[in-house]
C-alpha cells in the first residue's frame, strides 16, 4: 500500500511536470484553465521542491552528526578525524545560528565583516580551500607526464590535442605562431585551441549529452510506470 | 650524443618528486617576479564584454556566483572584471548565488569591487544582493516568474520593492543578461537550461578550466559567451583595458595571475615532451639491439 501512495505521487507529480514544461506560458487571467494549472505546477513544485531541499540539509547535518558520533563513541578507525568533523560542524553551526559579532535577528545578515562567521570563512575555510586546490597542480602535472605519451595512435592524438590546448592557453604558444601569414592564421596555436575545444571537443560532448539525455528519460519512464524496482521504499518490496 | 641519450632515457621513469620541485620553484619563481603577459579577448570572450556594451543604461544583470573559496581564484577575477564592467557602464548588478557558500563570495566581490572601486555606488540602487537560496535548478524555475517568489528581502534585509535597481525587474525575463560563474552543478548549465532557453534572456557565464569542455556545446546558441578558467577572465580584463582605459588599474588580478599559470603550464608542457622523447629513445636503442 505504500509503496502504492508513493509511486501514484510519483507519477502525478512527474507527469504534471513534464506537461507543464511543453505548455505555453499563460499571458493573463484569460489564459485556459488547464494552461493556468500548469503554470502554477510549474511555479509553484519549484518552491516546494526548495523547500524540501532546506529540510534535506538540515537531514545531512543530522545523519553527519549521528554517523561520526558513533565512529567517536566506538573508537572506530580513524575516530580522532570525526571528532575533528564533529566539533568543527558545531562551531561553525553555533556561531552562525547566533550570529556572533554581527547583526542578530533572523534577517541579520550572515556577510557582515565583523561577524564570527565571516571570520571563520576567511581564515580557516577559504585557505584550507584554496591549499588543497592549489595541490592539483603538483598532481596534474606528475599525471600529466605519465598520461600523455606516445603508446598508440589514439594516445598520440591525445598527446598532439592536449599540447595544442596547453599551449594555446599561454602566451608563450601563441608567440610560437605567430609568425604564420596571413592565409594560415587558423594555425596559430591560439586559434587552434579555441577550434580544438569548439569543433572536435562540441562533438563528443553533444553525443554525451544526448547519450545521457536519452538514458533519463529512459529511467524517468521507468519510474513513473512504476517500473523501477528500488523505488518507493525498499527493493522488490 | 649517447650522454643525452643516457640522460633522456632516464626520464621515461622520473620520480615524480622532481616534477613537484621543479613545478614549486617555476610558479615560486614567477609570483615572486611578478611576472605577467598582457593577453587579448578571444572570439568566446568578446561577445560577453559587447553585449553588456550593447545593452541599454539601466538594464539590470543578474550575477550569480557559483562556486566555493576552492576554484575562487579562478572564478572571483572574472566576478570582479564583470562587476567593473557593469558598474561603469551603469547596469545595476543583482548578486545571487545557487550555492551555500555564496553569500560569502558576494560580499567578497562587493567589498573589493563595489565599495572599495566605486565609493559613489549605493547598495540598492547600482547593485542588490539577493545571495543564496536552496533549491539549484528549481530555484532557478521558481524565479522566472517572480523573483518575490523565493526572494522577500535581500541581504541586508530590505525588501525588494524598495530598491530601485530591480524597479523594472518582475522575473528573470526582464534581466538584460543573466550571468552564471560556475564551478559544477548546479550552475552555468542550470541557468541556460531553466532560464535562458525558456525565457529566451541572453545567458552567459564563466566555468573552471576543466569545466569548459562541457560548456562549449551551448555556444554560441544558447551562450553568448564563455570566460574559461583565469585565462578567460584575463581575456575580459584585456577587452576592459582595451574599452576603458582610463578607469582600469594598470595590471588587473586575473593577468598577473596568468604570469605563474603560463609558466606552470610551460613547465608541463616540457615535462611531457621530455617522457616522449625518452621513449622515443629508449625504443631506438631496443631496435638496435
Amino acid at each position: 500500500m505504500r509503496r502504492r501512495i508513493t509511486q501514484i505521487i510519483l507519477s502525478t507529480v512527474a507527469l504534471l511536470l513534464i506537461a507543464s514544461a511543453f505548455a505555453t506560458r499563460p499571458s493573463g487571467d484569460d489564459a485556459p484553465v488547464l494552461t493556468r494549472l500548469l503554470a502554477f505546477c510549474d511555479q509553484h513544485f519549484s518552491v516546494w521542491f526548495s523547500v524540501l531541499a532546506v529540510f534535506a540539509f538540515t537531514l545531512g547535518g543530522v545523519n553527519l552528526m549521528k554517523t561520526h558520533w558513533r565512529k567517536v563513541r566506538d573508537r572506530a578507525a580513524d575516530w580522532r578525524y570525526s571528532l575533528i568533523t564533529l566539533v568543527s560542524f558545531v562551531t561553525v553551526l553555533v556561531v552562525g545560528l547566533a550570529k556572533f559579532g554581527g547583526p542578530p535577528g533572523l534577517q541579520g545578515d550572515v556577510t557582515a565583516p565583523d561577524g564570527w562567521l565571516t571570520g571563520i570563512f576567511e581564515t580557516v575555510l577559504s585557505p584550507l580551500h584554496a591549499t588543497l586546490y592549489a595541490l592539483l597542480a603538483f598532481y596534474i602535472s606528475s599525471a600529466s607526464f605519465r598520461a600523455f605519451r606516445i603508446r598508440s595512435t589514439a594516445s598520440t592524438i591525445l598527446l598532439a590535442s592536449a599540447l595544442i590546448v596547453l599551449l594555446g592557453r599561454i602566451p608563450f604558444g601563441a608567440t610560437m605562431t605567430a609568425w604564420l601569414p596571413a592565409p594560415l592564421t587558423f594555425l596559430r596555436m591560439e586559434d587552434l585551441s579555441l577550434w580544438i575545444l569548439k569543433v572536435p571537443n562540441t562533438a563528443g560532448q553533444r553525443a554525451i549529452m544526448i547519450g545521457i539525455a536519452l538514458g533519463v528519460v529512459a529511467m524517468a519512464m521507468r519510474l513513473i510506470m512504476g517500473a523501477e524496482k528500488g523505488q518507493g521504499g525498499r527493493s522488490g518490496e | 650524443m649517447n650522454r643525452i641519450a643516457d640522460i633522456l632515457v632516464r626520464f621515461e621513469s622520473l620520480d615524480r618528486r622532481w616534477i613537484y620541485l621543479v613545478m614549486a620553484l617555476a610558479v615560486t619563481g614567477a609570483l615572486l617576479s611578478g611576472l605577467y603577459f598582457p593577453d587579448r579577448p578571444s572570439d568566446v570572450v568578446r561577445p560577453v564584454y559587447e553585449h553588456i556594451e550593447a545593452l541599454p543604461s539601466g538594464a539590470p544583470i543578474l550575477l550569480s556566483l557559483d562556486y566555493s573559496p576552492s576554484s575562487a581564484p579562478e572564478l572571483e577575477p572574472m566576478a570582479e572584471a564583470l562587476t567593473r564592467h557593469a558598474l561603469l557602464k551603469g547596469q545595476p548588478l543583482c548578486f545571487i548565488s545557487l550555492w551555500p557558500t555564496g553569500n560569502n563570495m558576494i560580499a567578497r566581490v562587493v567589498s573589493r569591487i563595489c565599495t572599495e572601486e566605486f565609493p559613489d555606488a549605493v547598495e540598492g540602487r547600482d547593485w542588490v544582493r539577493l545571495g543564496f537560496q536552496a533549491g539549484g535548478e528549481m530555484l532557478v524555475n521558481s524565479l522566472r516568474d517572480s523573483l518575490s517568489a523565493r526572494y522577500e528581502l535581500d541581504m541586508g534585509g530590505t525588501p525588494l520593492s524598495d530598491l530601485p535597481a530591480l524597479a523594472s525587474v518582475q522575473g528573470l525575463g526582464d534581466f538584460g543578461l543573466i550571468l552564471s560563474l560556475s564551478a559544477g552543478q548546479p550552475g552555468l548549465k542550470e541557468w541556460i537550461l531553466y532560464a535562458g532557453d525558456v525565457l529566451d534572456v541572453p545567458v552567459a557565464g564563466g566555468c573552471t578550466g576543466v569545466g569548459a569542455p562541457q560548456f562549449f556545446p551551448y555556444y554560441p546558441l544558447q551562450l553568448v559567451g564563455l570566460l574559461g578558467a583565469l585565462k578567460g577572465a584575463a581575456e575580459y580584463e584585456a577587452a576592459l583595458a582595451e574599452g576603458y582605459p582610463d578607469d582600469m588599474p594598470p595590471v588587473m588580478r586575473a593577468t598577473r595571475g596568468m604570469g605563474p599559470q603560463a609558466v606552470a603550464h610551460a613547465v608541463i608542457v616540457a615535462f611531457i615532451l621530455l617522457g616522449n622523447l625518452a621513449i622515443l629513445v629508449a625504443r631506438r636503442r631496443e631496435v638496435g639491439r
